[in-house]
């Protein structure tokens, strides 16, 4: 069983509402998350199986969000990258891994 | 020779302000091809220097502001504003992270100015320096919390929703067994496009599904998803220009000290009071403003001279930008100015003036305004005219480090 951790950064102000995170096995929801502002989680006992993890929200006026992924159990699957740092009025950011 | 010297200096404020455009030009030109299927999204970037007027700018920098002041006159002087919290964050970049910006109120509110006086050789002749502070700042958009509201419930609602969908497209392109690898290669690309194409919706100024490849259409029923969306946009808008017209009380303060004997030139108090107000469908913003001077004038017989002034006016954006209507282009600020001298009137000068003057500004580009003041002497029928330049610099746009 793997684990990783999610750290979701907020920067240049204060996000103007919920910050949505899901972390889905073969498409089913394992994790469900609400955050409002920035935060770290730990997801773990991941067992075998592919993943899905998405971030939604809506950065500050002139902020951004940053999101990373811990990728010391886990490997994301290309093109997937970590961190990425979003600058749009609202966002969604998705990340793929397969716990082998 | 003078006007020669005033054109180099704008021709030098315009490229720099060119070349940071072409840069910044060349960079999404390389992104637009790194990310080719988001390319149908319209992805709009909004800094608060995008979403404030010049009059609010001029009262309140966002982060740094630069400035030249009466260049074709005897008095010309460079004048350099900075947000407290933007030097802090210079040397920290932390204070940026949301848990310490809200900490930081009283930096976010407090401001420095200083000017170099020039004389008409534009040789050094004295300093100003001083502080504004923010007594009343609800305009501040950046801790805009809308927590809670229906606009956070309709937000959580279709994030949810998009994601169960993606994830569940994701999964029916998939092989049941227990490699759960995709389908065919087909089917891999299909899912990157879409989730790519989904992303760029959500990041556009508008969720369009029309876009969106009609696999995925027909896995799942998404207009509830774009209705949501749409509604959420609305609100969140609406949340944003009704802050930005919220009352601004700054209260600011100063000392001009010369290059010669006597050191003190001038010590000055300002308050100023912005209040937006929506007319007849027009955004305009009450600007009420009133200091008081003390003066040095050198004349042995009237030592300290005290000057009060006041102005009352509206300034109106007359044209905004066609993709974002908060972004104005050309402002216009009508104004009646009020002077009276309490102490140490001139021989042959008038104790009070009553002065109709009119402010035009116009947006040459994102950080750059040229404002054209002409004022009326209602008593003396006279017309004169200033020029004044203001750069303003965002720093967000290269983040501390």
């Amino acid at each position: 069983m793997a684990s990783t951790t999610l750290i979701v950064t907020v920067s240049g102000g204060t996000t103007p509402v919920s910050i949505v995170v899901n972390l889905f096995k073969s498409g089913q929801p394992v994790t469900s998350l609400i955050r409002t502002g920035t935060f770290k989680y730990k997801f773990t006992d991941l067992t075998k199986g592919n993943y899905t993890l998405f971030i939604g929200g809506v950065n500050p006026a002139g902020g951004n969000t940053k999101c990373e992924l811990t990728q010391d159990e886990i490997t994301l699957r290309p093109p997937d990258d970590s961190p990425i740092t979003k600058k749009t009025v609202k966002y969604l950011v998705g990340f793929h891994f397969k716990v082998n | 020779m003078k006007k020669k010297s005033i054109l180099a200096l704008l021709i030098l404020l315009l490229f720099f302000s060119v070349n940071k455009l072409h840069s910044q030009t060349k960079q999404q030109t390389a992104e637009a091809v790194a990310k080719e299927s988001t390319e149908q999204a319209k992805t709009l970037v909004r800094t608060e220097n995008d979403l404030k007027t010049g009059n609010w700018q001029d009262v309140l920098a966002s982060f740094f502001q630069l400035g030249l002041s009466d260049i074709a006159g005897k008095n010309r002087s460079l004048e350099f504003k900075a947000n407290l919290f933007a030097l802090k964050a210079k040397a920290d970049s932390t204070l940026l992270v949301d848990t310490n910006y809200l900490k930081q109120n009283f930096a976010r509110n407090f401001q420095f100015e200083f000017a170099l006086k020039l004389d008409s050789q534009y040789r050094f002749n004295g300093l100003k320096a001083g502080f504004k502070i923010a007594i009343v700042n609800r305009r501040d958009t950046t801790v805009l919390n809308l927590l809670n509201t229906a606009a956070d419930s309709l937000f959580k609602v279709s994030m949810t929703r998009l994601q169960f969908v993606l994830a569940g497209f994701e999964e029916s392109l998939r092989k049941n067994d227990d490699e759960n690898n995709f389908k065919t290669e087909k089917d891999s690309l299909l899912y990157l496009k879409t989730e790519a194409l989904v992303k760029a919706q959500v990041e556009a100024d508008r969720f369009n599904s029309k876009v969106l490849p009609k696999e995925f259409l027909q896995f799942a029923n998404i207009d509830s998803i774009e209705r949501n969306f749409t509604r959420f946009d609305s609100l969140y808008t609406a949340a944003l220009s009704k802050t930005r017209k919220s009352p601004l009380l700054t209260f600011a303060l100063n000392g001009t000290f010369l290059d010669q004997p006597g050191f003190f030139s001038e010590g000055k108090a300002e308050l100023v009071y912005l209040l937006g107000v929506t007319k007849k469908g027009r955004n305009l913003e009450l600007d009420l403003r009133a200091n008081i001077a003390l003066v040095d004038t050198v004349i042995n017989t009237i030592k300290d001279r005290i000057e009060f002034n006041a102005t009352g006016g509206c300034n109106w954006a007359i044209i905004t930008a066609s993709n974002n209507v908060n972004k104005s282009l050309v402002e216009f600020k009508p104004h009646f100015e009020y002077t009276s001298i309490l102490r140490g009137v001139y021989p042959g000068e008038k104790k009070e003036k009553f002065l109709a003057n009119a402010e035009l500004r116009i947006r040459v580009m994102d950080n750059l305004w040229i404002p054209l003041t002409l004022k009326y002497d209602l008593k003396d029928n006279n017309f004169l005219g200033f020029l004044k330049v203001a750069l303003n610099m965002n720093a967000f746009k290269k983040p501390a480090k």
